[in-house]
C-alpha cells in the first residue's frame, strides 16, 4: 500500500518529466512561446534599426504622432497588465469573483487599446501614410510602422479574445488558477513588447 | 500551480504606479531636446527598467528558478542586441553608399 502511494508521489518530487524546472509543462511551453515570439519582435525591431540607420532622414515622431495619445495607449496597456496581475494573485487565493472582475477589466483595457490603435491608424492613413508612400518620402517608415504596430495589435486582439473567454470560464468555474496564470503570462508579454515598441518606435 | 507566496494587491499597484512614473519621465525627457546620445541612454535605461519590473513582478519571473529567468531574459535581450549589432552597420554602409 505504502509502496503504491510512493509510486504515485514519486513523479511529483522529480524535477524532470512532470514538473520540468519546477513548473508545469503548460507553463514551460508558454515561456518557450514567449521567448520565440519575443525573438520575432526583436527581429522586427532590429530590421527597423537597419532602416533607421540606413535612411538619410526619418520623420520626426513629435510631428507625426500625438505623443500624449500614444502615452494614453501606454497607460491603458500598463493598467490592464496591473489588473491582470491582480487577477492572477486573486486566483491564487481562490477569490473567483475578483478574478472574473479583474480579467474582464483587462479585456476592457485590450478593447480600449485596439480602439485607440484603430483611431491612430485611421488618422495616419488620412494623412497619406500607407505601406509604400508617406508625405515624408521615407517608404520604410510606413512599412515598419504598420508591420510592428499591426503585429503587436494582432497579439492584443488575440489576448483580448482569450481573456473574454477566460472571464466566462471563470464565472462558470471551469478554469483553474494555473489557467488564469497562463493567460496572465501572455498578456504581460504583450505589455512587455509594447514597452520596447513605444520606446524604440515612438520616442527614439 | 507552483508554490510561491501570493503577492499583495497593494504591491502590484505600486509597480503599476512606478511604471507610469517611468513612462511619464520618458515622454518628458523626449520633449526636452537633450543631446541624442544622452537621450538614447536615458530612454533605453528606462525601457529596460520597465521591462525588468514587468517580467519580475507581473510575470513572476522572480519566483521561478534562476535558470528560467536567465534563459528568458538573456535569450531575448542578447539575441535582440546581436541582431541589431549585426544588421545596423549594414544600414550605415548603405547610407554612405558602400557595401
Amino acid at each position: 500500500m505504502s509502496s503504491a502511494r510512493g509510486a504515485r508521489e514519486a513523479p511529483m518530487n522529480w524535477s524532470g518529466g512532470v514538473a520540468p524546472l519546477g513548473m508545469s509543462w503548460q507553463k514551460l511551453m508558454m515561456w518557450i512561446f514567449i521567448v520565440t515570439d519575443g525573438l520575432l519582435f526583436a527581429g522586427f525591431l532590429a530590421g527597423y534599426g537597419f532602416a533607421r540607420t540606413g535612411a538619410r532622414s526619418w520623420p520626426d515622431q513629435q510631428e507625426v504622432f500625438h505623443l500624449w495619445f500614444i502615452s494614453l495607449m501606454t497607460f491603458v496597456l500598463i493598467s490592464s497588465s496591473a489588473t491582470m496581475a491582480t487577477g492572477v494573485a486573486a486566483a491564487r487565493v481562490a477569490d473567483w469573483k475578483k478574478v472574473a472582475n479583474m480579467v474582464l477589466a483587462t479585456a476592457g483595457g485590450g478593447v480600449s487599446f485596439l480602439a485607440m490603435q484603430a483611431y491612430e491608424w485611421g488618422s495616419l492613413i488620412r494623412d497619406g501614410v500607407t505601406l509604400g508612400t508617406n508625405p515624408w518620402n521615407v517608404p520604410a517608415f510606413g512599412n515598419y510602422f504598420f508591420l510592428i504596430t499591426g503585429f503587436h495589435g494582432t497579439h492584443v486582439l488575440i489576448g483580448t479574445i482569450v481573456l473574454a473567454t477566460l472571464a466566462l470560464r471563470v464565472r462558470a468555474r471551469k478554469t483553474t488558477a494555473a489557467g488564469v496564470e497562463l493567460a496572465g503570462l501572455y498578456w504581460h508579454f504583450v505589455d512587455l513588447v509594447w514597452v520596447f515598441v513605444f520606446t524604440l518606435f515612438y520616442l527614439v | 500551480m507552483e508554490s510561491h507566496e501570493s503577492q499583495s494587491y497593494g504591491a502590484l499597484w505600486k509597480i503599476w504606479g512606478l511604471l507610469l512614473v517611468l513612462t511619464a519621465i520618458m515622454v518628458f525627457v523626449d520633449a526636452m531636446g537633450l543631446p541624442r546620445v544622452l537621450l538614447l541612454v536615458i530612454l533605453i535605461a528606462a525601457m529596460l527598467t520597465k521591462a525588468f519590473f514587468i517580467s519580475s513582478q507581473f510575470m513572476d519571473l522572480k519566483h521561478e528558478k534562476l535558470v528560467v529567468g536567465i534563459s528568458v531574459a538573456f535569450s531575448i535581450l542578447f539575441f535582440g542586441a546581436l541582431l541589431f549589432a549585426v544588421i545596423a552597420p549594414d544600414g550605415i554602409a548603405v547610407l554612405h553608399g558602400g557595401r
